[in-house]
């Protein structure tokens, strides 16, 4: 590296300061709390008000908002079905689908 | 079938709730409101935000312009948990000073200990076998927090009874089931509501200062443990679990910073409640340090009235240099980064490499100058691999209204030479 490369060098990471010395991280934004536009709260139509531990109200994707946390309002019989099939609480993959999707 | 127009009017709440509905739902209502006193009447006298209508389907629909999708519920048990979730927004609407968080309270030597919903936390649970404890329950689900004139910031009572999901986990413990046998419950096929004693929950409206919070892990087997919780991690769960999505996001996220700040933050491990229980009562049986007072703003000011605030939305990242947007509120905690965007409507977080690019972004800098910058800082990266990185970064900036684009002055045209000549 000549001289003039170092000088150059050393000004472009004078933007980023210390901040240089961690390692490369491929950067992620995450949407943790987005605005209701106006009224647009809604008691059970979002996942984690639809009786579900906050599942769905942390962030997972990069950039993605994530949905609006809430309290936990009944899940619809029909919606349960829809994602686990038919109510059968001796199976144990029923259970686990109500379980993980917080019904 | 015949049903008479009826209105719910609930104690605090300006607006109620219209109901056309048989006589199931209104005998369960004394269990759901156990601790929030209510009355029903025949005339509305005031405005409605909601209304609940048991058609000839045998179903209940709940309708309200504030409700996007139309639902209707088999059950006035499933229906009415719906208008809880409902009546919590509701309270923010009618107060927008109020920050909420999603996540039960307990009250634990005259402060409030609060456990942020978190994936399988088993919240409900853990509430009433409290509640079984001796511990005086101040919601299961939800939390308006308030700073009063004092400074202090206090937690308010939903006056809602705890709600389980069926079947009752083992977990539970001994103690909570006899505790559960001795008290009024309504239950339908997916739900048991339990009603507290008068003593045993506060009252609705009812406020006692934060004293921390405790973020649940319950893992199947696990050896009860709890232990410190650093403060990014902390803000982050907490900003992902309040809703106070009408208010200004700077107010919202310096609030919040201020809490997980001030107020101590643990993480508890856990599966059976009962050791839980005995762990946090040691935890919390005295606090050493006094009440840290919010001084930043006292009040949560709704800047962005019906959160349509306008604000720059860049599709076009790769020509021109960028800076950050104003009013841009930023916090950093534990070398992680926090801000608003949109305009005060949204809290993004930024991992150390989206840090680092908002970081360049202090001055103006387009995105050839951002790559050559971290090329630099990283040579073992391939100067492809930065600059598709740098690209998707700048564009998630861009259309959270993170950038401000820096316009440039028209160079001016100056005359030829041959027509300056005489």
């Amino acid at each position: 590296m000549t001289k003039t490369d170092a000088l150059s060098r050393r000004k472009l990471l004078g933007r980023i300061g210390l901040l240089a010395a961690v390692g490369y991280t491929v950067p992620a934004l995450t949407t943790l709390s987005v605005a209701h536009a106006g009224s647009a709260a809604s008691a059970a139509s979002t996942p984690s008000e639809s009786s579900g531990p906050s599942e769905a109200s942390g962030p997972s994707e990069a950039s993605g908002p994530s949905e609006a946390s809430g309290p936990s309002g009944s899940a619809d019989p029909a919606v349960v079905e829809a994602t686990c099939g038919v109510k059968n609480l001796n199976d144990p993959a029923y259970v686990q689908c109500v379980v993980d999707n917080g019904f | 079938m015949v049903l008479k127009q009826k209105y719910l009017v609930l104690e605090g709440l300006d607006a109620g709730i219209s109901l056309k509905v048989n006589s199931a739902f209104m005998e369960a209502l004394p269990y759901i409101f156990s601790h929030w006193p209510f009355e029903i009447v025949a005339d509305a006298d005031r405005d409605i935000f909601a209304t609940i209508e048991l058609k000839d389907d045998g179903r209940f629909y709940l309708t309200s312009p504030f409700i996007e999708k139309k639902d209707s519920y088999n059950d006035p048990l499933n229906v009415i948990c719906a208008l809880v979730a409902e009546l919590a927004w509701q309270r923010l609407r009618e107060d927008p000073t109020l920050l909420c968080i999603h996540g039960a309270a307990a009250e634990f030597s005259g402060r409030l200990v609060v456990f942020p919903a978190t994936r399988k936390a088993g919240k409900s649970t853990l509430s009433v076998a409290m509640a079984a404890a001796g511990l005086r329950m101040f919601t299961d689900d939800f939390l308006p927090i308030s700073v009063e004139d004092d400074r202090i910031i206090y937690g308010i009572s939903s006056g809602v009874s705890p709600r389980l999901r069926r079947p009752f986990p083992n977990q539970i413990g001994e103690a909570a089931l006899e505790f559960m046998a001795r008290r009024p419950l309504l239950s339908n096929n997916q739900y048991t509501y339990v009603k507290p004693l008068k003593t045993e929950s506060a009252a609705y409206g009812e406020a006692q200062p934060l004293g921390g919070f405790v973020f649940l892990e319950r893992v199947d087997g696990a050896e009860v443990a709890i232990s410190e919780i650093s403060t990014a991690d902390a803000l982050k769960t907490l900003i992902c679990q309040n809703f106070s999505r009408t208010g200004n996001a700077a107010d919202i996220l310096a609030m919040l910073e201020f809490v997980a700040l001030n107020l101590p933050c643990y993480l508890l491990k856990y599966d059976h409640a009962e050791p839980a229980i005995d762990l946090l009562k040691a935890e919390f049986a005295a606090w050493n340090s006094p009440l840290p007072r919010f001084s930043v703003r006292p009040e949560l000011e709704n800047e962005t009235p019906n959160g349509k605030a306008l604000f720059d939305r860049y599709s076009d990242v790769e020509t021109g240099q960028f800076e950050h947007a104003y009013c841009v509120k930023t916090v950093s905690a534990d070398g992680q980064r926090f801000l608003t965007g949109r305009n005060g409507q949204s809290i993004h977080y930024l991992n150390e490499g989206a840090a680092l690019i908002w970081q360049i972004l202090n001055e103006p800098a387009s995105l050839d100058e951002a790559v050559e910058i971290l090329c630099a800082a990283f040579p073992e990266q391939t100067e492809a691999a930065i600059k598709k990185d740098v690209l998707r970064c700048f564009k998630d900036f861009g259309k959270n209204g993170l950038l401000r684009k820096i316009e440039r002055a028209p160079e001016l045209e100056l005359p030829s030479a041959e027509r300056l000549a005489p």
